[in-house]
């Protein structure tokens, strides 16, 4: 299935943490390609897994996570593939950011706070063996650039001297600084206010341009997802539930999954009075439900679902789905988005 | 503080009984038999322990704790899913006290799990239940040694100092003494007024301190600026002039003085640990509501903080412990036998150090306060178990 | 004529005047000046408070002196009095107020007074005598403690729930919870007596009195011997205190979402254990360390007398048994001052070691 323009293609991946209570299965068996220049946007609730799962692709999970299953393969430049969960920890670490880079909310505290912004990008290039500080330094500032930053105040501020949505840049800036060819984006334009989110998406679409690199986006702000995304993979209980490219995705959703979280979401094409929300709440992955995890809180569940989980399967071009009611749930989604905008002002 | 009588006594073992009837009346007319009985059992031992107090307060826990297990919940009517109309808000005197009481067992039962979880906490505990035993009721089985026994020295011995030996556990001081009986009478006083000194700097501290932050303005610059001042003095010395002035008369003083020095470090942490609750929207919404400051200090406040203070109020009770013994030690306070700390003293002045066979004095008393403040310290793991909502909630 | 001026003239001085109050806020708002003002405001209650506290103790130096002659000599009282009449340069009969103003209007010059019972030499000679033990024995030992706490706590945190840390945190918390002189007499007792690993005789004291003071190797190793149990138990019982508080401060720095940052960056683990997890867990420890600085002068008195070392402490015991009015207020000025400073230290390198809370500047 890997053609020759994958960069990343994780197969059957299998991730659990060990708890008092037992096995928490934060991801299973998921498995997906990324290829060249593609941005992949995984949506999901808070606690669908991921998060993990990204956390997994970098190796970056906490002692108590066990990744059990599965393979991530990734190809370099000179078109080599590497299983990523069995390199060294010397070669992961030269893997990490000047391969694959992370960009982690900015909100959060996730430049150290005593050291100044220089100091990181520094710190960062001499671990890859980039040791002439004078072309590190050209480089930061011509990110910053690109990123609208004034580049030499950022470069000698702290991160406290910063705005949300400069640290948002600084981190973007930071994490194309080894020019890796997968960034993942974790919820990069949350707690940023409309106006910051609306110029850091600009700030990325421009950069995916003019830099060609992969990006895997986890957002579970569908709009944001809508914006930036070539694929969009819907994530509950730690599976992918369906997988798709943009358009399909949008306006021809086949799980009853990605269809409530449509209906979650505001949007201004169709002015529906009220949002539904899903009922329920996302199951126990210690002891999850049989069959198909998401049938509880499903509205057009069947007997089958309670007993046998559906299987991944083809609907369209590069869209596969895992649900028995997936004829319904086009037409429900038709049928929706035929109503008549009522409250249109 | 007079009132705590640690030791055990007869009319004590008859008030303990009688206050256990009332948690074995409960039990058998629950049929919560098992409980009724360890419920005497506890009020029986503990009014034989602390006389009234003791049995009192057993007598409230064990019967909290029979009625929690007998006291169906009635259901909150605010939770009821019936109409507003249909809901019975009546409640009887009876049934109000009832509920509470059977509030008050389960805390209780959920602490003793607390309790038990931390290892090294539970440790600590029976640490400290074992030194409070031998102290209450030690005194039953061993008498006090209190005159000189010239007859006990060994022929060729210079002092009357003795190793431990067969009959003498624990061997003898220089006066030919019993060294154990010493160090089973000589450990109450001491604990006692640790144990006021700690409970005393706590509530003192903890009182400024939520007063300072929650009132602000020159009040708590004048507070913070007192607590700066005593904070800049080194304590010991400090304490050791002050103990020179005020001879003490009593235990109790000393006590006083060790809190009247120590609350300023525990005050900083309550004041700023209350202005940043102070921030919370429970305390503003509680502020807005204008319940008043007591309410709003006791009620909203402090709960919070309890983990914080009886942790710090451990800390407290051992530092008081530490200057108390010190101050015996230098020879600054009367010295009144038997205590741990007046062995300490008199054991170095007859030259116990260099005599191995007068160890003892000395390292009897010694370990005794080090198992003692270790046992504090492990208690302190378990009390935040206890105290830390967040914590206590997954039972 | 004579009414037109006036007005202009008031509003003049009351231009002045709240230009004055400017500037006086201004230098007042000046973090230096403010610090200053209230550490020397602190130093002058101190000193107030003590120079109360030690007259109202019973007895005066006289008084002890008298009753010293009386035991020790069999001197009747008139002729023990006249004795010490001739000793000491204090008169006990002076105004309260009058000792005060007189040693106030010293203490303005810089003049920490005379010693009354130690043939009025001055208090500062005497300080500078006594403090180098203290400095020496005392610093030592808090430099050890909190290297070998911190190693060990940031090690604990790192490697937490293993073997290591359970048995590391065991003896800190024993460490933590046993007071320094129970140490101090459990090395004494069991060390010294009765296994007999050292002889007590050559390690108590300051320094062996047979030889001579000065830059040669014996005497040197001399003091580091006679050191080496009051540093030992500074360390054994100060060095729990400085692990656990390591090991939870380094324990909530791991769990910073930096840290995952700078994993995901791949630098090496040195650099991230040192450069990020140490640098950042170390910050709260500094200000205690600086704060604990400040305490080294008042020493430990128990511990000194246990050892009969000749620090500032023990000196300081002694003289109040003696009632040296001048030199208790001597010590006690200086360590108050020891700890006024360096909390001013403490929270100028804090503000040097986190740019978040650096004070003056803008």
């Amino acid at each position: 299935m890997a053609g020759q323009d994958v960069v990343l293609s994780v197969q059957d991946l299998s991730i659990d943490y060990l708890t008092r209570r037992g096995r928490l299965q934060a991801v299973s068996h998921v498995s997906f390609d990324l290829h060249r220049g593609e941005t992949l946007a995984l949506i999901g609730e808070s606690g669908c897994g991921k998060s993990t799962l990204n956390f997994g692709l970098m190796r970056l999970l906490p002692k108590t996570a066990r990744t059990e299953a599965g393979k991530i393969v990734y190809t370099d430049r000179q078109n080599r593939s590497i299983n990523i969960l069995e390199l060294n920890p010397r070669a992961l670490r030269r893997f990490r950011w000047s391969e694959c880079a992370m960009v982690f909310q900015g909100a959060q505290n996730s430049l150290n706070p005593v050291i100044h912004v220089r100091d990181m990008i520094f710190d960062t290039a001499r671990a890859h063996g980039m040791n002439n500080r004078n072309e590190v330094r050209q480089r930061a500032l011509e990110l910053f650039r690109k990123v609208r930053l004034d580049p030499d105040r950022v470069f000698n501020a702290y991160p406290h001297e910063l705005s949300g949505g400069m640290r948002q840049r600084v981190l973007i800036a930071l994490g194309l600084l080894l020019n890796p060819q997968v960034v993942i984006f974790d919820e990069p334009t949350t707690a940023l206010d409309i106006l910051t989110q609306r110029s850091i998406l600009n700030v990325l679409r421009d950069l995916k341009e003019e830099l060609g690199f992969s990006s895997i986006f986890i957002s579970h702000d569908l709009a944001v997802a809508a914006e930036i995304a070539d694929t969009v993979a819907t994530m509950y209980a730690g599976e992918i539930v369906e997988m798709g490219p943009v358009n399909d995705i949008f306006y021809e959703p086949r799980h009853a999954y990605t269809l409530g979280l449509m209906e979650a979401s505001p949007r201004l094409s169709v002015g529906r009075e009220e949002l539904e929300g899903i009922p329920g709440s996302p199951p126990d992955l210690v002891e999850p439900p049989t069959g198909c995890k998401f049938h509880i809180r499903c509205p057009l569940a069947i007997e089958s679902c309670k007993t046998t989980p559906p299987q991944l399967e083809r609907v369209g071009a590069g869209h596969i789905v895992a649900c028995y009611k997936s004829n319904e749930v086009l037409e429900k989604g038709k049928a929706l988005r035929a109503l008549p905008a009522t409250h249109l002002s | 503080m007079g009132f705590l009588i640690a030791i055990a006594s007869l009319p004590g073992l008859i008030i303990g009984v009688l206050c256990g009837l009332v948690p074995l009346g409960m039990g058998l007319r629950h049929q919560q038999l098992k409980w009724g009985i360890i419920g005497l059992a506890l009020c029986a031992l503990a009014g034989f322990a602390f006389s009234l107090v003791g049995g009192l307060v057993m007598l409230l826990l064990t019967t909290a704790v029979v009625i929690s297990y007998a006291y169906v919940d009635r259901e909150d009517p605010f939770t009821s899913r019936a109409s507003l109309d249909a809901v019975n808000f009546e409640e009887s005197q009876l049934e109000f006290l009832m509920r509470q009481m059977a509030a008050l067992g389960r805390t209780i039962r959920q602490s003793m799990r607390a309790l038990m979880r931390n290892k090294a906490g539970f440790l600590g505990f029976i640490g400290i239940l074992f030194f409070v035993g031998v102290s209450v009721f030690g005194p039953l089985f061993i008498e006090y040694d209190g005159i000189t026994h010239v007859e006990r020295r060994l022929p060729g011995a210079r002092t009357l100092f003795q190793g431990p030996s067969d009959e003498h556990i624990l061997g003898l001081d220089w006066k030919g003494r019993d060294i154990l009986s010493h160090m089973v009478h000589g450990g109450r006083n001491l604990i006692i007024t640790s144990l006021e000194a700690g409970l005393i700097a706590t509530l003192i501290a903890v009182v400024v301190g939520a007063i300072a932050a929650m009132v602000g303005g020159l009040v708590d610059q004048i507070l913070s600026a007192i607590a700066n001042f005593i904070l800049t003095i080194p304590q010991f010395p400090l304490l050791l002039v002050l103990a020179s002035i005020l001879s003490f008369s009593s235990r109790f003083y000393m006590a006083l003085l060790f809190a009247a020095l120590s609350w300023p470090a525990l005050m900083r942490a309550v004041r700023a640990q209350v202005l940043s609750l102070r921030e919370r929207d429970y305390v503003q919404a509680a502020i807005a509501l204008d319940l008043g400051l007591p309410h709003i200090i006791i009620r909203e406040v402090l709960p919070n903080l309890m983990s914080y203070i009886v942790v710090n109020m451990i800390f407290s009770i051992r530092s008081a412990m530490y200057y108390i013994v010190g101050l015996v030690f230098l020879g600054l306070v009367p010295l009144k036998e038997p205590d741990w700390g007046v062995m300490i003293f008199t054991g170095r002045q007859q030259g116990a150090i260099f005599n191995p066979d007068g160890a003892s004095m000395i390292l009897s008393p010694v370990i005794a306060i080090a198992l003692f403040q270790l046992s504090l310290i492990l208690f302190t793991r378990s009390l935040e178990e206890v105290f830390n909502p967040r914590l206590r909630s997954g039972l | 004529m004579g009414a037109v001026p006036l007005p202009v003239s008031m509003s003049k001085n009351m231009g002045l005047w709240s230009q004055v109050k400017k500037v006086l806020g201004g230098v007042y708002k000046s973090y230096t000046f403010r610090v200053t003002i209230q550490g020397f405001l602190t130093l002058w209650v101190v000193t107030t408070c003590t120079f109360y506290m030690i007259r109202k103790m019973p007895n005066n130096p006289i008084q002890v002196k008298i009753e010293e002659f009386q035991t020790k000599q069999n001197l009747p009282y008139e002729e023990a009095r006249a004795k010490v009449a001739g000793l000491y340069d204090y008169d006990p009969d002076a105004p309260f107020i009058e000792q005060y103003m007189d040693y106030m209007g010293d203490l303005a010059h810089g003049n920490l007074g005379k010693s009354i019972t130690t043939g009025r030499t001055p208090v500062s000679q005497q300080i500078t005598k006594y403090l180098p033990w203290t400095l020496f024995a005392v610093g030592m030992g808090l430099l050890i403690s909190f290297v070998m706490g911190v190693l060990a706590g940031a090690a604990m945190a790192y490697w937490r729930g293993s073997v290591f840390d359970n048995v590391m945190t065991a003896f800190a918390s024993i460490s933590y919870g046993i007071p320094d002189f129970v140490i101090a007499f459990m090395i004494l007792l069991i060390g010294g007596i009765q296994l007999e690993i050292f002889k007590v005789g050559d390690y108590i004291g300051g320094v062996d009195p047979q030889l001579k003071a000065g830059f040669n190797p014996d005497y040197i190793q001399s003091l580091f011997k006679h050191a080496l149990l009051p540093v030992t138990t500074y360390v054994l019982a100060s060095v729990g205190g400085w692990m656990l508080t390591m090991k939870s401060s380094t324990i909530s720095t791991l769990g910073e979402d930096y840290i995952t940052v700078a994993h995901a960056r791949g630098l090496s683990q040195r650099r991230i254990l040192f450069g990020y997890v140490g640098r950042n867990a170390m910050l709260p420890l500094m200000t205690r360390l600086a704060i604990s600085v400040g305490f080294i002068l008042s020493g430990s008195i128990i511990i000194e007398t246990i050892f009969i070392y000749p620090g500032l402490g023990k000196y300081l015991f002694e003289m109040i048994g003696r009632r040296d009015y001048t030199t208790i207020q001597g010590i006690f000025l200086v360590t108050s001052a020891a700890v006024v400073v360096s909390n001013i230290l403490a929270d100028l390198l804090f503000g040097v070691l986190d740019p978040r809370v650096r004070v003056g500047g803008k």
